[in-house]
């Protein structure tokens, strides 16, 4: 083949320019630590990380609401268990009531007592979390607390006004994964007969009345037995909650390290790569200038 | 034979060897030049004289009467010139490609924290947030402002590609103007070229030049070009003639009447559209035309998609203070494409937002749910089926005036909210009209939430007499009814799409679409660099220039010069010897 000397140039010229984009292509990924910053670079793995990103920002999302309905589970769970406590401690109460020995003074001291408790469990019935009613339904910013003592009857009672038909609050706790997070405060405070079985007891205690202190007895019993139970469904789904949440953060953690592995280059292997393209480039640029040198016919004849 | 003859051998043989010393140096001297084919002086024995006739037939016979030249010859390299002019045309047009594609790329951002994607998540995510405190207002204001990026982050994309779609059109007016001016000097070269022919010389340089600008006509617009035998050239592009002779066709760029954002180049001469087949000016028309467009339209469908979906589910929700019995009917979005698309400034009254599937409820964040669920349903087809619908039964008594018909669409996203133009084509016989609701040529598709899970479109058109049709709802959907259904009053017609994707996929796809526009571009670009170098260097090695070559080339000349002058000299001093040393007989 003839070899001109305008090829020797534009030869040189060529290789130098590719060993040197090689070399900048490397410094560019070993500087940002990024396997590709543009799509065109690598567009599978591109497409990927953005799915990546995507999903891990939903399961994000998702523990964020797990985590709000872990919150308002345990405040339920809370007031819960105190009325319950307050259940049981009215049935020490109306146990010593019935007690023969008892005077009508020494009755009506305990069931003053009981209405004190009523109060409690009223006010831990209309208990908020963060400006919400936990036991209003949906209807959580009712502009009244839910349950009142209405004195206005023969008897009096205890209402509930939010909202009937009891809104159901429905969360998505894990992708696929929905949960109820409210209990229904008119099924286990009112139509349980928790209340209204305390006020039976007190007026029973005030009448010095020990047959129907007796029949409130058994009403109290019951109504703290039910409200027992829906501490078992809302310590089930904390625990549920919990797991998902525990689940979702070990994902997280897992999809992050998927993210890195996709869009992280190796820094040990392009420093090496480095290492390699500089000595590929001054090899090119040293042979590039014995080839262009200025030896040539003319300086010899 | 003159006794002087050999004087003026010596003579030729001087001025020869000096002509093949200038072209030696016409060499050197362009050893560096782009597209110099190199050139030779072809020395060639002169008309030798015959000796016969009176002298005697002892003679030897003829006798040489020295050198001269001949031609001074160019390496010719046509057949590789022709082959790298059309690689030529592809490497410019890929790497035009290329830049412009990288560009768009560089512009949308896709692969940053400003990517779409990302604010698609971040709206689903304040959806999210929402139904988890539906009654807390900040989230409500995250929520909106979330809207709020996710339709800027619409609309920025749509201005950009339009902005980048104009700006090309510079390039396009620069271009056409190049190839003006460089078909003008074709033309002229032409000329000088048939000209110096003619006279049976060779011009060298004069070819050299226009093989020059030849490849510049391949590179912009991809010309090709054929050698006549009077030594000019044709030259067309895409099949119309570009030079002949020493004329050339002038082109002229101006702005589409139907869209100005877009530049058709034309003949002045008789109107036609250039068709580029390679070249710079493919590259820009190809983005411009296809990619951008591309680019558009999905980035509308994707738009139109969230906005309709959304819409549908947040119009049956209720804000915080909706009290009534039934749903204020909101829109969350307004618009109906990506440049559009606006969050709907009702809801700048945070207490607007539907969170709520009951009034009255503001722990209820069933809604939100539903609409955070929204990422990742799946809503979105590929490519739209041709639908047919094929009635099921049920078709009894007759269609009468203004009596109305009745199509259900479940899945069929692309039908967005808003006025579609209906065609109707009457197969058969009857009455060819169908007035619509709006009694007007549009109908209107309400989109309306279905109760009994998905959303569908509810199309409501009315007939007049009709025997047989076929609507077009655009998009490549169809509701065809057909001839069976001659009388029909109403009919619910149910389609389910196939071949769904969720919006991130969906977006996935667009993204992926361009990064492997910029990849194959840049892959063409670079394979084509490839053959275009390698041609490069086997004309270089023909008709380049090897000063080693030259030098020896200009030692031989130099020598033969020397040796010329000296035979001069050698005869000049035997004319002395006849001329002053005759006769004198031992004179002195």
């Amino acid at each position: 083949m003839r070899v001109t000397n305008e090829m020797m140039t534009s030869n040189s010229i060529a290789h130098m320019s590719d060993s040197l984009s090689k070399l900048y292509q490397l410094q560019t990924k070993a500087a940002t630590g990024k396997d590709f910053l543009k799509a065109s670079e690598n567009p599978a793995k591109a497409v990927k990380n953005i799915s990546l990103r995507s999903s891990q920002e939903a399961l994000r999302s998702y523990t964020n609401t797990a985590r709000v309905v872990k919150e308002w589970i345990s405040d339920t769970e809370f007031n819960l268990q105190k009325m319950a406590d307050l259940g049981v401690r009215a049935q020490t109460l109306i146990l010593r009531g019935l007690n023969d020995s008892l005077d009508a003074d020494a009755r009506n001291d305990i069931a003053v007592e009981l209405d004190g408790m009523l109060n409690q469990a009223i006010s831990m019935a209309n208990a908020k979390h963060q400006d919400n009613y936990l036991f209003a339904g949906a209807n959580t910013t009712n502009p009244v607390p839910p349950f009142r003592r209405d004195t206005s009857g023969a008897t009096e009672t205890v209402v509930y006004e939010a909202d009937i038909p009891v809104g159901i609050m429905r969360r998505d706790v894990a992708p696929g994964e929905t949960m109820t997070m409210n209990v229904d405060g008119n099924e286990y405070f009112i139509n349980s007969d928790f209340f209204n079985s305390f006020i039976a007891a007190r007026d029973a205690l005030a009448a010095n009345d020990t047959t129907a202190l007796a029949a409130a007895q058994t009403r109290v019993v019951d109504a703290t037995k039910k409200l027992m139970e829906s501490l078992t469904t809302v310590g089930v789904r904390w625990n549920s909650v919990q797991t998902s949440i525990e689940r979702m953060e070990q994902s997280d953690i897992e999809m992050q390290s998927f993210i890195s592995q996709n869009q992280e280059v190796n820094l040990a292997e392009v420093y090496s790569q480095i290492a390699n393209q500089e000595m590929v480039y001054r090899s090119v640029l040293q042979v590039s200038s014995r080839a262009n040198s200025l030896l040539n016919l003319f300086d010899v004849l | 034979m003159s006794s002087f003859a050999g004087i003026s051998q010596a003579l030729m043989a001087v001025l020869s060897m000096q002509r093949a010393m200038e072209v030696t140096e016409h060499n050197v001297a362009n050893a560096n030049t782009t597209g110099f084919h190199r050139q030779t002086a072809i020395l060639a024995a002169n008309t030798p004289q015959s000796t016969g006739g009176w002298v005697g037939s002892s003679s030897a016979g003829q006798i040489g009467t020295g050198v001269m030249v001949a031609e001074i010859r160019r390496f010719n390299t046509d057949f590789m010139d022709v082959r790298l002019r059309t690689e030529s045309g592809q490497v410019a047009r890929w790497n035009v490609q290329h830049s412009y594609l990288q560009q768009i790329e560089t512009s949308l951002g896709e692969s940053g924290d400003d990517s779409l994607s990302l604010r698609m998540d971040a709206f689903w995510s304040a959806w999210q947030s929402v139904s988890a405190e539906p009654a807390q207002v900040d989230l409500r204001a995250t929520l909106l402002e979330s809207g709020k990026q996710m339709a800027e982050a619409f609309n920025g994309r749509i201005v950009r590609l339009q902005e980048l779609r104009r700006s090309q059109n510079l390039e396009i007016y620069q271009r056409v103007d190049e190839i003006n001016k460089v078909s003008n000097q074709v033309a002229a070269l032409n000329a000088e070229i048939s000209r110096v022919v003619a006279l049976g010389d060779s011009p060298n340089d004069y070819v050299d030049q226009r093989s020059q600008l030849l490849t510049r006509l391949s590179e912009i617009a991809g010309a090709v070009s054929f050698t006549q035998n009077d030594g000019q050239v044709l030259a067309s592009i895409g099949g119309h003639a570009l030079v002949v002779g020493d004329k050339s066709f002038q082109l002229t760029a101006n702005p589409d009447p139907l869209d100005l954002s877009k530049v058709d180049i034309t003949f002045v001469s008789d109107g036609k559209q250039l068709n580029p087949p390679s070249g710079e000016l493919l590259g820009f028309t190809d983005v411009r035309d296809r990619v951008i467009v591309e680019q558009i339209n999905q980035l509308n469908q994707l738009a139109s998609m969230m906005i309709e979906k959304v819409n549908i589910l947040h119009r049956s929700g209720y804000g915080l203070n909706d009290t009534g019995a039934t749903p204020a009917g909101r829109d969350f979005f307004t618009g109906t494409d990506a440049s559009t698309i606006q969050v709907n400034s009702d809801l700048n009254n945070l207490a607007n937002i539907a969170a709520a599937l009951r009034p009255n409820s503001a722990g209820d964040g069933e809604l939100a749910r539903q609409i955070a669920e929204v990422r990742s349903t799946a809503l979105f087809m590929g490519a739209p089926p041709a639908l047919t619908v094929t009635p099921s039964g049920g078709w009894s008594g007759g269609i009468t005036a203004a009596s109305a018909g009745h199509a259900v669409f479940e899945g069929i996203n692309t039908l967005i909210n808003g006025n579609y133009t209906v065609n109707i084509n009457v197969t058969s016989g009857g009455a060819s009209t169908i007035e619509l609701l709006s009694g007007g040529t549009a109908i209107n598709i309400s989109a309306n939430g279905n109760s009994s899970g998905g959303a569908a479109l509810v199309l409501n058109f009315t007939h007049d007499a009709v025997n047989g049709n076929v609507i077009d709802l655009g998009n490549g959907l169809q509701i065809t009814i057909d001839a069976a259904a001659t009388g029909a009053t109403s009919q619910d017609i149910t389609y389910t799409a196939t071949g769904a994707s969720n919006p991130h996929q969906f977006d996935g796809v667009r993204v992926a679409n361009m990064a492997l526009e910029v990849r194959s571009a840049a892959t063409y670009a670079r394979d084509h660099t490839y053959v275009q170098t390698a041609l490069n260097e086997q004309i270089k090695s023909e008709a380049g220039v090897n000063l080693d070559e030259e030098a020896a080339n200009m030692v031989k000349f130099q020598r033969a010069y020397q040796a010329s002058a000296r035979m001069m000299t050698a005869l000049d001093e035997m004319l002395n010897t006849i001329i002053n040393g005759m006769g004198l007989v031992g004179r002195s």
